[in-house]
């Protein structure tokens, strides 16, 4: 049986939602069996708190913890939502990150 | 997870209420970060203040509700709210519910709709734990989200909530089916709540049951026209069904209510160009209002019409992140319809120009999948 995008886009979005991320802050679609997601990757669970809390003297440190726990996120999400049925290919366009062929996720700077 | 659920007694409420005190921090400092990195909006500034009013922070949960009432001073829950932390008025310490019963096969709704028609004491506790649960939903703590969630109900907390509580925990985790019949059961106490109403139409969309989940949103949508992401998936719903008049028309809803929402207009954009109406594809893309995506669609718009390789070269250079998402498939059904000769063509034209590497029109050249010895 065939999946149809409007059957794929809400399956995307309980992955979404199971890696604990805002789907609020999310433009979430499958088109033509290829998911897009475009927004801001938002988390607000006790990790990134702590760190926030933990790290406050220094807003690079900061950034790196909380990039390493975004990275892990994101690739969760890549991996998952790939071997969806019916997906064949991800294209994501996410404010700060950015997914290079070859390289993975890449935190780059606003604007860049 | 189920047996856990068939532990749940009073001591366990009670133990859970004591723990209550050690997440209440963690959940004002987030809200605080959030209203100070400028969003307190009315759905930040109203637990907020729910969470300041039940730690005994009167006087700044009086503050904080003043500036949520000065961004909206109509909805009731607002105004309710304002009656006990403005004006005194005196909310119940004690539970007024018992424990739903809660066995192998979900909630036993019988014993819970005995239970509907109760008063609203407990308002503000109500509130206050089921925050507690949504802090623990989103921190992926299953158990005391939904432990909260039914302490939640047990103040007062409306069936139809509570319902959608239980359902979000087991959608989290994956459960459709369970979320499903926690949301449909939900729906049977309150048939107008929209946001049961949209979650439900997802699970249903999910479980393969489209019709459903169409019925749902078009419920939705009678009420919050104005809503682009009910739009949005009432034009994807269309298009599944092949109803391209209608598919165009919810997406030109959504983007009149939201003109820079990315997948309605990648969405439109596909159908015109299938359509193949160039005067209505020109004057959509003058519309659009973010340039990077006009750009875009300029250039592929040019090479579905075959245009000349300078000019699809200059199209393409100032168009960013292209080639990725011709990778990824995006772009597959407008350059299916384009001559794969013309396109083969076209990467022999960019390696000539060193915009691209041999490699990389090799692969671009074997993408298409034809025999290289037909060109």
């Amino acid at each position: 049986m065939t999946i149809s995008d409007f059957q794929m886009t809400s399956m995307v979005r309980r992955v979404v939602v199971s890696l604990g991320l805002q789907t609020s802050s999310m433009d979430i679609s499958v088109i033509n069996g290829v998911a897009y997601l475009k927004g801001r990757v938002e988390r607000t669970d006790v990790t990134v708190m702590k760190i926030r809390k933990e790290f406050y003297y220094s807003e690079n440190l900061i950034s790196e913890k909380l990039g390493h726990e975004y990275k892990a996120t994101l690739e969760a999400l890549d991996r998952q939502i790939r071997v969806l049925p019916g997906i064949r290919g991800a294209v994501y366009k996410f404010k700060g990150w950015q997914k290079k062929i070859g390289h993975g996720w890449i935190q780059v700077m606003e604007g860049e | 997870m189920l047996e856990f659920f068939n532990n749940l007694n009073a001591g366990a409420m009670e133990e859970c209420i004591a723990s209550s005190i050690a997440p209440v921090k963690e959940i004002m400092n987030s809200f605080e970060e959030m209203i100070e990195s400028g969003r307190g909006f009315p759905d930040i500034l109203y637990p907020y203040t729910v969470v300041l009013y039940n730690s005994g922070k009167k006087e700044d949960a009086s503050e904080n509700l003043k500036r949520l009432l000065a961004l909206n001073n109509r909805y009731s829950k607002y105004l309710e709210l304002a009656d006990y932390v403005l004006y005194g008025k005196e909310d119940s310490t004690d539970m007024f519910r018992i424990v739903p019963s809660i066995g192998g096969h979900g909630v036993k709704l019988e014993e819970m709709r005995k239970l509907v028609n109760v008063g609203k004491t407990g308002r503000v506790y109500s509130e206050y734990y089921s925050i507690i649960g949504d802090f623990y939903l989103k921190n992926m703590d299953y158990e005391k989200a939904f432990l909260f969630f039914c302490v939640s109900y047990c103040y007062g907390k409306p069936v139809d909530e509570f319902l959608f509580g239980l359902g979000s925990v087991a959608y989290s985790q994956g459960m459709t089916e369970e979320a499903g019949r926690m949301f449909r059961e939900a729906l049977e106490f309150e048939p107008d709540n929209m946001k049961v109403c949209l979650e439900l139409s997802h699970v249903e969309a999910e479980l393969g049951n489209d019709e459903s989940s169409f019925r749902l949103l078009n419920l939705v949508h009678n009420k919050h026209p104005d809503w682009p992401d009910v739009s949005f998936r009432m034009a994807e719903y269309y298009l599944s069904r092949n109803e391209r008049g209608k598919t165009e028309s919810f997406l030109r809803n959504s983007l009149k209510y939201n003109p820079v929402y990315f997948s309605a207009n990648i969405l439109l954009f596909k159908l015109l160009v299938e359509k193949g109406d160039a005067q209505e594809i020109e004057a959509y893309l003058k519309e659009i209002p973010d340039r990077n995506l006009r750009e875009k669609f300029e250039f592929l718009y040019a090479i579905s019409r075959s245009e000349e390789y300078h000019r699809l070269k200059k199209l393409m250079l100032r168009t960013e992140n292209i080639s990725e998402e011709i990778i990824e498939g995006l772009w597959d059904d407008i350059l299916g319809s384009v001559d794969k000769k013309f396109l083969a063509g076209y990467m022999e034209y960019l390696y000539k120009e060193d915009v691209i590497s041999m490699k990389e029109m090799q692969d671009g050249i074997k993408r298409l999948s034809f025999n290289h010895d037909d060109i």
